[in-house]
């Protein structure tokens, strides 16, 4: 192996490794992952964004109906399972880190576990809905 | 940090000493004295005027309790207050052994200044902003109205079609709605099914021809000291565009917001106004929302007509959303923090309606503190929560903007943070300039909960203190406040902030940037002590002697 050779191995390597450590790489997208977070409200009410804020200060954009469901939960941090995808691109929500397929989620301190599926978001026992 | 060797030895003395001493008691025992278990760390704590208040060291805990000596402070009461300066709640464990406490629910009915549900709102791009700040006319193309009463787009009575939304956002339709009203900076539009000239009735949600021509009266006097305080809105200003319709004048529409007058969801509570960044936008910028392409707010129609000068307030607090959507979400591309934009535009209440000669104690946003005082906990400072506990985090909101303004310059203060470039804590921080950041304005907010009047030579703050500030031609005051003779929203024979006792049942999580309040003791001697259980790490222990 050259010396150029050895070059381009050297970043190709510290390149991987960025990758690799940073908060979220490209690599995550389209892949089940689990992150500690709470909801944090952003605009006046009533129309507000809801979104993830993990213990690092990322946000991440829980998609479609999720926005109107997850304020019924529990203002407590949860840990949230979920497909990690890219971030809505041009969407007036704050910057955020992607967007996210909830598959279920839990109470960061309980040894409970949601159902999967939005639909059972209502009083499953981890969380509390004000219409259940 | 745990206690290193040197200190051990130095404890391992206190330890053989302690071994001497009789009796004891759990938690803060409020007996006295109390005498050190003989698996504590030690630090003590001499009270004078000058510096009243105490961060506790848990680093000198052993086995996970301290015992702390209070001294100097005979005759005084002692409060812990035990602090959350964190972005992450800190749940009851790791606080003490808790339950939750039991908190009673709103009233129903309680009018919200905004709409009480939450809403997506994301059609807009990025670009779209830029593009909304870099409009050089209005979407029509015609030359810009500009305030006065010598240039309408309207006449008196001319109608207008209105898009407004039902079943939470779900379902749009159109509403007519006529001009009931105009004056130098404002169009007051009334929904034609709200609208009853001769209307004397209070409870009919028909607002009558004197009260839309009198809302346009004081709105003149709200646009000018809201306008000084914070800026303009798209558009507004010398020299501005006149947004996206190109008229200077705002345009208010009064309607049954969310229709729920006689529904079955009456007792859900019942929204004031809103603002709705939306409307900046034309409707090919959008996607399944509508827009009524103007610089308007909402009103609803029943308060409007049954609680006129509460309805004074919300003109300021809606249109406080509206200019700071335009300097920070258009401007600069930030996105306020929901806890964020509503303590600025309760703030603006707090500092406007006594300009307006309305009492801010009842009409204003000070009406919010009773309920503060009860559910403090429930809410932190930096929280937005949803359903009808969203009325605590108002509540909570405005206790801190209300902190800032008398501790950091009221008006001057708010001035300065909405003129920034950032939202939120970051907007506060740069605000602050060399007075510290956020943390330390969170860590002064909790001794002005505790103190009245300040030790004299100490730097602790207070709620109860006048704060004048000039900006332009107008005085803005922010008037003294005395939370511990407020009544309690739950318990109005309790005056002051709910006091959590000092039993493993009574602690409670925290919430980011949140609190909780003991009283130690009123003590009768010149020394005390206390055992404590140290917390998580993150958790602040606070002492203020009173």
């Amino acid at each position: 192996m050259g010396p150029r050779t050895k070059t381009a191995f050297f970043w190709a390597l510290i390149l991987v490794v960025a990758v690799w450590s940073s908060p979220l790489s490209a690599l995550d997208f389209g892949h089940e992952v689990k992150l500690m977070g709470q909801l944090v409200a952003y605009g006046s009410a009533p129309h507000l964004v809801w979104m993830i804020r993990d213990e690092k200060g990322l946000l991440y954009y829980p998609a479609g109906k999720l926005q109107e469901d997850l304020p019924k939960l529990l203002p407590l941090t949860y840990w949230w399972t979920g497909v990690l995808e890219r971030p809505v691109v041009g969407f007036g929500v704050p910057a955020h880190k992607g967007s996210f397929r909830i598959l279920h989620w839990k109470a960061r301190d309980s040894g409970n576990e949601s159902p999967v599926g939005v639909d059972s978001l209502p009083g499953n026992g981890i969380i509390s809905s004000p219409d259940s | 940090m745990k206690p290193s060797s040197s200190v051990s030895v130095s404890q391992s003395l206190l330890l053989v000493g302690s071994l001497f001493l009789l009796g004891g008691c759990d938690l803060f025992g409020t007996k006295a004295p109390v005498l050190a278990p003989a698996d504590s760390g030690q630090v003590s704590f001499a009270y004078t005027a000058v510096a009243p208040t105490y961060l506790v060291d848990f680093a000198q805990a052993l086995s996970g309790k301290l015992t702390l000596t209070v001294k100097g402070a005979a005759g005084k009461e002692i409060f812990l207050v035990k602090a959350n300066p964190t972005d992450t709640e800190v749940v009851a464990t790791g606080v003490g052994l808790a339950a939750p406490k039991v908190l009673l629910s709103a009233p129903p009915r309680a009018p919200f200044p905004d709409l009480p549900r939450a809403q997506r709102f994301n059609e807009l791009s990025v670009a779209k902003w830029s593009a909304a700040a870099n409009r050089s006319r209005s979407v029509s193309g015609n030359a810009p109205i500009t305030y006065g009463t010598n240039n309408y787009n309207f006449n008196l009575g001319a109608t207008k079609l209105f898009h407004v939304d039902s079943n939470e956002g779900k379902v749009w339709k159109q509403i007519s709605a006529t001009l009931r009203a105009r004056d130098e900076h404002c169009y007051i539009w009334v929904a034609d099914d709200n609208y009853l000239g001769s209307s004397a009735q209070l409870d009919d949600n028909k607002v009558s021809s004197q009260q839309a021509i009198e809302l346009a009266t004081q709105f003149e006097d709200v646009f000018t000291n809201v306008t000084t305080l914070y800026g303009y809105e798209l558009g507004g200003g010398p020299g501005g565009n006149g947004g996206i319709d190109g008229d200077q004048h705002i345009s208010i529409l009064i309607y049954d917001i969310d229709f729920d007058v006689d529904s079955t969801s009456a007792g859900s509570g019942g929204t004031m106004g809103f603002f709705w960044g939306k409307d900046e936008f034309t409707q090919a910028e959008l996607a399944t929302t509508k827009t009524n392409l103007a610089e308007i707010f909402y009103l609803d129609a029943f308060f409007t007509n049954d609680m006129f000068d509460n309805m004074i307030s919300t003109l300021a607090h809606e249109y406080t959303h509206m200019i700071l959507y335009n300097q920070k979400n258009i401007k600069n591309n930030q996105f306020a923090p929901a806890w964020y934009n509503e303590m600025c535009a309760m703030v603006a209440e707090d500092l406007v309606v006594a300009q307006v000669g309305y009492d801010p104690v009842t009409v204003g946003a000070q009406n919010r503190l009773p309920d503060f005082l009860s559910h403090y906990a429930v809410s932190g400072v930096t929280d937005w929560l949803a359903g009808n506990d969203v009325l605590k985090s108002y509540a909570s909101a405005f206790a801190f903007g209300a902190f800032l303004e008398r501790r950091y310059g009221g008006a001057e203060f708010f001035h300065s943070m909405m003129a920034n470039s950032k939202v939120g804590q970051e907007a506060i921080t740069e605000a602050m300039g060399s007075n510290g950041d956020f943390k330390k304005a969170f860590e002064s907010y909790l001794t002005a909960l505790v103190y009245t009047t300040p030790p004299v030579g100490s730097s602790v703050s207070t709620f109860n203190t006048e704060v004048s500030k000039i900006l332009g031609s107008t005085t803005y005051v922010a008037e003294k406040i005395d939370l511990w003779n407020l009544e309690q929203l739950d318990d109005a024979s309790t005056s002051g902030p709910f006091i959590y006792g000092n039993t493993a049942a009574d602690q409670t999580l925290l919430r980011p940037w949140g609190f909780t309040m003991h009283r130690l003791s009123a003590s009768a001697t010149n020394s005390q002590s206390f055992t404590l259980t140290a917390p998580k790490s993150t958790v602040q222990y606070w002492v203020m002697v009173k």
